[in-house]
């Protein structure tokens, strides 16, 4: 048993549907209680369905507990294959149904002889596998059930794998791939899964090359194609500029297209993107800040790369696959002083507190935790939020992508010159809001020190004295707690007891070198 | 009660785990621990977003591949415990269970019962699986595992001389944690030696989790018409639940608190006042008339007070008079939202509901079948939408997972689980209640007249 508040990964469960619901005329069972019908709002809601999502469920209650589910399965398939006629009908287990024991390959088996539709029970193990392993193995076995050798196409052209319902902004990542890949002369052959039918997957041989846009899933369909019918791919996910000349090189090298021309008219001096990395706006607001990145593993490993490029300094990076650890921590090699893989919520949002970086980028798990710490954090990965389905087009990856997140980089934090006037001028408090929890102690120390007895700013915390009270209301309160905290183990280091404004510019200048 | 059918297939519900969402703030150093599989977790994060809530007093304890086997679970939900007490230093535990425990049949009382004498404060199993509930029904396991907070007896009143007020209430303190089934046996400890335990007085007693200030209004129209002392189950603290008894007058404020009154009329033999609930006016006029009626208190300010609450809503009633309006089923709250839109004049065309209690719903029942209102359980989605098809309702009450579909076929809806959350209760929320009704169908008008209609043709 295992103490969780929150999981990164979702279940077997919603890695089927995510599968099987982005494709079209395909319609899932779902073998489970009542309350597992909640894959349909996860459509409706945060994709804003406009059609009732392609899922029915074939409901668990008592009745079946005591004695077997299978009737109500068989009449549950039967139905659905009456009122929607689909070309697929996938019966997925549940954690529940596993527990269960109960034998769906067999009904399916059954079933599959009188249903005009084809009947596929994913091999997961729903209780224990997660969300992107499952996509990936189901992927591998829908295909590998249908797929055909099929002769090319006659213009180059590459499949997509990767682009699904509920991912992270991948509908607008979908849309500008295609423009990229249009731009330099390739051609889309299919799209798995998102639209892909049944047909799209018995053809997908006919394009030349496998592009697997997301590295948590679809590598184990790219393989078996590899080896079975000798599609070359790729796994590059184009997030910042060398991944995306790397990710358009891949796939120039096989089209034999030379895609430098295009990539250096992408960056070119007078371009908007080159305009903003260099302009002195970013030189103030973004250049030299210390960040930290988390996310799953292909918006981790990007959004690192983005980083370096434009000067950010990455002080640890992190992913919840646990499975690609030491892929992991090749990729982003070099790039950053620690890599690591964690799932464990609690374990990083101390380690975000205990780094307190400038900014944060994270799942929203990690903007709630930035949050609690008062640190700017722009979203970056899966979980996702209905936030993360806009309306208009958020793409991460690719030329687009990344002005996406520089911008929301630049809006995030404080810009540089804003920040330069605060600390010419000092700033007014918020007024009326709580303010941090050092500028308050400060007040109240200020304000209640009749002696000049050194007291805590914090529970816990080194004595401070007045005078050093009264430095460290001149800094900005936005950073006041931090200073306040870095000051004491600065001083805690050096063997101080008392902070004094002796210590505190010590540490101030300490930091500043740093 | 001819007009009730029933068919198969309400599948557009959540689970009752899902009510953790109102409970995890509605008890002082509670934590509310879901002991279940990825599923539970995954469906309560992303299903209810309840991402809003990301440093909250509630968590799951997964279950993992090595628990399916072992027999007993008291030691890993030990672990799990003591994690919960360093992070967050509760004074009592819920413990909800999901399908996986009903499906692997593991007693997880037994596992409380210890843990609690282990770590000294309440560990209390609540039943909360999936399996044929709904998510209300959460509610209805969570309150039912406090009852035995509610002492038998009324406090403890010291017999010879006058002592200082509070006196009875120190005295009381020490005994409100006691656990196990056999919790009548379980005698009062006694503070003084002066003191004697009083005769079971007569009480009100009010069942249900509602946000406090509503309570409060109710209580305060109790006090006006004559009850001076209203006591409320739960309460915040557990060492403060009112006392219940054979003396004890319930009368439940939800309509899915099924299972806790069968344990106050099992355990307690209190009386069970069946009435309606007390939601709209007609509801809450209604209420307050049968609680006067069975404490013979004169009833005439009841209606002074319906008229004037009708008063505030009459703009709302007029504009939903005629309406039809579609119940697909989902949250239990149905005949009485039902109930109420009849008496706005609106045309209720079908009231889904997953599941009716006949007995403890009889108030409620009567009202809506003397009016003809066809009432459906456990209906089947497929034919609903059928139906739907057929009455073309002006507003559809359902479950999230169908509303944006619903909408996208030119439908207005309202979600049902709002109701959930929002203060509908008593006179004062009347006009919080009937504008859950009117809002999508003000919206609805709102876009239309500015070219948002369904031909889409904004000129
Ligand atoms: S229906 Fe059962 S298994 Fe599913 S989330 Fe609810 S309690 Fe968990």
């Amino acid at each position: 048993m295992k103490l969780a508040y929150w999981m990164y990964e979702g279940t077997a469960l919603s890695g089927i549907a995510r599968v099987a619901g982005s494709m079209q005329r395909v319609h899932t069972v779902i073998h489970g209680p009542r309350g597992d019908g909640y894959i349909n709002v996860m459509f409706s809601m945060l994709e804003r369905f406009h059609e009732i999502p392609p899922f029915t469920l074939s409901p668990i209650g008592q009745r079946e507990m005591a004695q077997g589910s299978r009737a109500r399965l068989v009449e549950t398939v039967r139905r659905v294959e009456r009122d929607h006629q689909p070309d697929v009908i996938v019966i997925t287990p549940t954690c529940s149904s596993t527990l269960l024991q109960e034998d769906i390959g067999s009904v399916a088996r059954t079933l599959g002889k009188e249903t005009k539709a084809k009947i596929i029970v994913p091999q997961v193990n729903a209780f224990r596998d997660l969300e992107h392993e499952t996509m990936d193995a189901f992927l591998t076995q829908l295909v590998g059930t249908l797929v055909e050798e099929q002769p090319k196409t006659e213009r180059f052209s590459v499949n997509l794998i990767g682009p699904s319902y509920l991912g992270f902004h991948q509908l607008h990542d979908l849309t500008e791939i295609r423009r990229l890949l249009a731009d330099v002369g390739v051609e889309i052959d299919a799209v798995v899964p998102y639209g892909a039918t049944v047909e799209d997957l018995r053809t997908l041989t006919r394009a030349h090359m496998n592009v697997c846009l997301y590295r948590e899933y679809g590598v184990e369909l790219c393989r078996m194609l590899e080896k079975q019918y000798n599609m070359p791919y790729t796994t590059i996910t184009p997030i910042g500029l060398r991944q995306t000349a790397k990710f358009l090189q891949a796939i120039g090298q096989q089209a034999q297209i030379d895609v430098k021309p295009y990539i250096a008219k992408q960056i070119s001096p007078a371009g908007p993107l080159s305009r903003f990395v260099k302009s002195v706006d970013s030189l103030s607001a973004l250049y030299g800040k210390r960040a930290v990145v988390f996310g799953d593993y292909s918006h981790a490993v990007g959004v690192t790369h983005m980083l370096c490029e434009i000067g950010i300094t990455v002080l640890w990076a992190g992913t919840y696959m646990k499975g690609l650890e030491a892929e992991f921590k090749e990729a982003v090699a070099g790039l950053t002083e620690e890599a690591f893989v964690e799932d464990d919520f609690q374990k990083l949002s101390h380690k975000i507190r205990d780094t307190a970086p400038d900014v944060v980028f994270g799942t929203q798990m990690e903007r709630h935790s930035s949050k609690r710490f008062q640190l700017p954090c722009v979203v970056i990965s899966a979980p996702a939020h209905i936030l993360n389905f806009p309306i208009f087009p958020e793409p991460i990856v690719a030329y687009q992508g990344m002005a996406q997140i520089l911008e929301t980089i630049n809006r995030t934090i404080r810009l540089g010159l804003e920040e330069h006037l605060v600390k010419m001028f000092g700033e007014e408090e918020p007024m009326g809001e709580a303010t941090a929890p050092a500028a308050q102690a400060a007040a109240e120390v200020a304000a209640t020190t009749t002696t000049d007895q050194p007291a805590p700013l914090s529970p816990g915390g080194m004595p401070w004295e007045a005078e050093a009270v009264e430095v460290l209301k001149q800094i900005p309160f936005f950073v006041r707690s931090k200073v306040q905290k870095n000051t004491e183990t600065f001083a805690s280091e050096r063997g101080h007891s008392v902070i004094t404004a002796e210590v505190l510019y010590a540490a101030k200048t300490h930091f500043s070198k740093s | 009660m001819e007009t009730i059918s029933r068919e198969g297939g309400c599948l557009h519900t959540f689970c009752p785990i899902a009510s953790v969402a109102w409970l995890h703030r509605k008890f002082n150093d509670s934590f509310f621990l879901i002991v279940g599989t990825h599923t539970c977790a995954h469906f309560i994060q992303t299903a209810l977003d309840v991402m809003v809530y990301a440093h909250s007093r509630f968590g799951f304890a997964v279950l993992e591949e090595s628990d399916l086997v072992s027999a007993n679970l008291t030691g890993p939900l030990d672990g799990v415990i003591r994690k919960v007490i360093d992070e967050w230093h509760p004074k009592v535990i819920f413990v909800m269970t999901t399908c996986s425990i009903d499906i692997l049949k593991v007693d997880l009382q037994v596992s409380c019962q210890e843990l609690s004498k282990t770590h000294e404060f309440p560990i209390l199993l609540a039943s909360t699986s999936g399996i044929d509930r709904t998510f209300t029904q959460g509610e209805d396991a969570v309150l039912k595992a406090l009852l035995p907070f509610s002492p038998q007896e009324a406090p403890v009143v010291p017999a010879p001389a006058p002592v200082p007020a509070e006196a009875p209430v120190v005295e009381k303190k020490k005994k409100w944690f006691s656990l196990g089934k056999s919790e009548p046996e379980t005698p009062a400890p006694v503070a003084a030696p002066t003191a004697v335990p009083a005769e079971p007085k007569p009480n009100l007693v009010l069942l249900g989790a509602i946000p406090d200030i509503t309570i409060r209004q109710l209580v305060w129209e109790l006090n006006r018409l004559g009850i001076p002392q209203v006591d409320v189950f739960p309460s915040a603290d557990l060492s403060t639940m009112p006392p219940i008894h054979e003396k004890t007058v319930v009368v439940p404020l939800q309509p899915y608190l099924n299972e806790t009154i069968n344990a106050i009329r099992r355990q307690r033999g209190a009386e069970v006042l069946s009435t309606v609930f007390p939601i709209g006016p007609d509801g809450t006029a209604h209420f307050l008339r049968d609680i006067c009626q069975r404490f013979d208190l004169p009833i005439d300010r009841v209606y002074q007070r319906e008229a004037e609450a009708w008063g505030d809503l009459e703009t709302y009633v007029n504009f939903l008079r005629g309406k039809k309006i579609m119940f697909l089923g989902d949250n239990l709250l149905e005949l009485s939202l039902a109930r109420f839109l009849t008496a706005c004049g609106a045309n209720v065309v079908e009231v889904g509901i997953p599941y009716v209690h006949r007995k403890d719903m009889q108030a409620e029942l009567k009202l809506l079948t003397d009016r003809q209102i066809p009432i459906v359980e456990n209906p089947d989605f497929h034919k609903q939408l059928q139906r739907i098809e057929e009455y073309q309702p002006d507003l559809i009450i359902a479950g999230l997972g169908i509303c944006n579909p619903l909408e996208a076929r030119g439908f207005t809806t309202a979600w049902s689980i709002e109701f959930t959350f929002a203060p509908i209760h008593g006179f004062g929320s009347a006009v919080d209640l009937i504008k859950m009704f009117t809002k999508p169908l003000f919206k609805k008008q709102t876009l239309a007249e500015n070219g948002w209609g369904m031909e889409g043709m904004a000129l």
